[in-house]
């Protein structure tokens, strides 16, 4: 199976009967797709149920037909596991995470994007301004590790979804585009911002030589 | 270039490896129990939901069926205490009693007008049900 696709044949022999075969396809997109929900709902049993309800309503849609083969795959379950994670946001009413900002529809939201300025700000307060991060220190095992994983999970989730979806999930802008309700522009805008911020703090926290001969390592 | 390029890959990498978060171990049994449970009630469902149509279309096609009957009966009775009466119903009567004491005469039987006419509203309850079964009940059961 594909990283990202699934035969129109396989979805043939599921609704014929083959459960195996949708057993393959949870195997193949569960911890994937867990990430994303786990970065909406922030916590692991609700990201799980939300992820279970995903794919009932994935094996239900086949089972009926409701999904047509021609349709890309990839799109149609991540909308799916996307939506059930809202809903169990509403239901749950999860404080952490802000739906109305990453449904908004910020065409309009180029440099002068406020999110952005605001989120890079406290990035650069919290991570720049630590002692763990010294241009003077040489790189040990795991740190630059760390510092991509305080990253991270340090960046709101306007944009770790997005990263989520690109980076792990190997969906294209425009399917995020799709899923998220967005325009392809502030998509790709989120992205390149989100990876240039990473690229600005880790040239900052280490020197440039040594940071260049630990990524050739 | 080609640093940059080195980059990119290794930022990819990193924050790839960095977001991935595994299920639990039981989770994939979990869910298809889940699905086993939701395809045994959605057959239960459809029994039922099957049970209750044949419910009600026999009792409105009875209705329907006995209406015509009745009908066609009255139709008959009204020429014979007034033959001078010749409506549309008990001239369809006329002619399936007609037809039918010539058609089942040839193998040598005797069937009265009545008793053919209950034979075809039978008939035509099976192939009504059999239509909407087919056409109207299936379709509703698989959505």
């Amino acid at each position: 199976m594909s990283v990202n696709e699934v035969s129109p044949e396989i979805i043939h022999r599921i609704q014929k009967g083959e459960t195996n075969l949708f057993v393959e396809i949870v195997d193949t997109y569960k911890d994937r797709a867990f990430s994303l929900t786990l970065k909406i709902l922030k916590n692991r049993e609700e990201a799980e149920d939300s992820l279970q309800e995903a794919f009932l309503r994935l094996y239900k849609a086949l089972m009926s037909n409701s999904f047509e083969a021609k349709a890309k795959f990839s799109t149609y379950f991540y909308t799916i596991v996307y939506n059930s994670a809202i809903d169990l946001y509403r239901k749950y009413n999860v404080k952490s995470f802000n739906v109305s900002s990453i449904e908004i529809n910020d065409a309009t939201h180029s440099d002068g994007d406020e999110l952005v300025k605001n989120y890079e700000s406290k990035i650069d307060k919290t991570m720049y301004n630590s002692d763990d991060y010294s241009t003077e220190k040489i790189i040990e095992q795991g740190e630059v590790k760390k510092i991509i994983n305080d990253y991270i999970n340090s960046i709101p989730e306007q944009y770790s979804v997005i990263l989520n979806m690109f980076f792990l999930n190997d969906l294209s802008h425009e399917e995020i585009s799709q899923i998220l309700k967005i325009p392809v522009g502030t998509v790709k805008n989120r992205i390149f911002r989100a990876k240039e911020k990473l690229k600005d703090l880790l040239f900052r926290a280490f020197k440039r030589e040594e940071l260049l001969d630990y990524i050739k390592v | 270039m080609n640093e940059s390029n080195n980059i990119n890959e290794f930022l990819d990498n990193g924050m790839k490896s960095s977001m991935l978060e595994r299920t639990s171990d039981d989770f994939t049994a979990k869910l298809m129990l889940e699905i086993e449970l939701t395809k045994a009630f959605q057959k239960e469902d459809k029994k039922t939901f099957r049970a209750l149509n044949i419910f009600v279309i026999g009792i409105i096609g009875s209705i329907i069926i006995s209406a015509v009957i009745l009908a066609a009966l009255l139709g008959n009775q009204i020429q014979e205490e007034n033959p001078a009466a010749e409506g549309f119903l008990s001239t369809i009567y006329s002619f399936i009693n007609g037809i039918s004491q010539k058609f089942f005469g040839l193998f040598g039987l005797s069937l009265s007008g009545d008793t053919v006419l209950y034979i075809m509203g039978i008939g035509l309850a099976i192939v009504l049900f059999t239509v909407v079964d087919k056409f109207v009940l299936k379709r509703t059961y698989n959505n």
